[in-house]
């Protein structure tokens, strides 16, 4: 049997399990959301540890970049910081960096930390395409708002803090639970004025956050909504087998475990770097 | 056009209360919806086009959004429409209704609970909940 390696879940996963192409560095079917996200083969995670550049792995034929992935790869390809607890989403199904999935790169910085970063981008972006609700080029660069669901005002007041000062986004609704959201986000969708991403805490008072996911994706069904919003699930409940596969239907959403002991404004940050990699790391327009 | 009654329900009593409800009232259309998911879009579709349903019945546990979660996600929809009035809501689930359970009740006003006899057959709990439909029904056209 073919296989290939993953390297967000370190595993040896079978060729029929992995759809071909685009990016390194994001999960397979086996550890992720398995919409579309692709594996690379074990000789590209070789060289893409020796620290090769995008365009060379591409030339190897196995990584077919597409105009709007290319625009992207320059984002990916900024310096990780050092610090590999600086924004390491979790792998959808490896509920943290798994051993298996923390490889060193040529460069010393955890290449888990880091794959795990492009795997939450690769992810979000794949989920968009395969529903086939992306919009034009730079739609995520140009995040006109994003509403933060969690009931923590410190956290909701950092992470607001964070994404104005860096420009990222040019309105940031904080709710402080699902109920609030829920009727903001109606009023903003009925208004034409539905928010370009949606930060949701899942442990809150009242609706836990998938509730809350799950009625958004009804409620923009219900007010005939073409393009789904994406959520970028932020959270200390782990992923297991269930969450994925709530995720699955929820699309297109995205999961990033709190880490523990993390104070409240490392979990800000790390919220506003996977933003700023979904943005690719551009001031929101206007 | 007949009003329609959302009948949120996942399991086996869908059939019975639709048919119980149906014998019993022409004028009506039920609307089976299988999860909580399911009553927030029809709901919400409803209120767009300002044609709130005549009640809601949610018999739980509903799955991907449960009983209480619909609720309090019909109540917020209703706020963000500008809806002239609360739609009534029948929670019919297992759970008896302690005083946490009342004030919740309270806090979405026009809403009454009647709990599921969960060691009954389903037809009896269908039955059940047909009955308490139809008196609700009568309530909210004033009869």
């Amino acid at each position: 049997m073919e296989t290939r390696y993953c390297p967000s879940c370190g595993q040896d996963v079978a060729l029929e399990n992995v759809l071909e192409g685009t990016y390194l560095m994001t999960c397979c079917a086996n550890c992720g959301l398995g919409l579309g996200v692709k594996l690379a083969s074990a000789d590209v995670v070789r060289r893409y540890q020796a620290g090769e550049s995008m365009e060379e792995r591409s030339s190897l034929g196995r990584v077919e970049l597409s105009k709007r992935r290319m625009a992207i790869a320059p984002a990916i390809e900024k310096p990780t910081p050092p610090d590999p607890r600086s924004a390491t989403p979790v792998p959808l199904g490896a509920q943290s960096a798994t051993p298996g999935s923390s490889l060193e790169s040529s460069s010393g910085h955890s290449l888990g930390g880091r794959s795990a970063g492009i795997s939450a981008e690769r992810s979000m972006e794949s989920s968009m395409e395969i529903s086939g609700e992306r919009g034009g080029e730079g739609d995520l660069r140009q995040m006109r708002s994003v509403m933060i669901v969690e009931d923590s005002q410190f956290l909701r007041q950092i992470a607001r803090d964070l994404l104005t000062e860096r420009q990222l986004a040019r309105d940031v609704v904080e709710c402080p639970d699902g109920v609030a959201f829920i009727e903001a986000f109606t009023r903003a969708t009925l208004a034409a004025q539905k928010p370009d991403l949606v930060v949701l805490d899942v442990r809150m008072p009242g609706m836990d956050g998938r509730e809350v996911a799950f009625a958004m994706r009804a409620i923009e069904s219900g007010l005939g909504v073409q393009r789904r919003t994406p959520i970028l699930f932020f959270s200390a409940v782990l992923c297991d087998a269930e969450f994925k596969a709530q995720l699955q239907s929820i699309r297109n959403a995205r999961y990033i475990r709190k880490t523990d002991g993390g104070d409240a404004h490392e979990l800000g940050e790390r919220i506003v770097t996977v933003l700023e990699r979904l943005v690719g790391g551009r001031p929101a327009a206007g | 056009m007949k009003e329609r009654i959302l009948l949120g329900e996942g399991g086996p009593l869908t059939e019975v209360a639709t048919q119980h409800l149906a014998g019993q009232d022409s004028s009506v259309d039920i609307v089976p919806l299988s999860d909580g998911a399911r009553c927030i879009g029809a709901f919400t579709k409803l209120a767009r086009v300002r044609k709130p349903p005549l009640m809601v019945v949610l018999s739980g546990p509903l799955d991907r959004v449960d009983v209480p979660g619909v609720a309090l996600s019909i109540r917020a929809i209703e706020r963000a429409t500008g809806a002239e009035k609360a739609t009534p809501l029948l929670l019919y689930t297992p759970e008896a209704a302690d005083d946490d359970f009342k004030a919740f009740l309270k806090s979405l006003g026009r809403a009454v609970h009647l709990q599921r006899p969960v060691d009954q057959r389903p037809d009896e709990q269908g039955r059940r909940l047909a009955n308490a439909v139809m008196k609700l029904l009568a309530q909210v056209r004033g009869k």
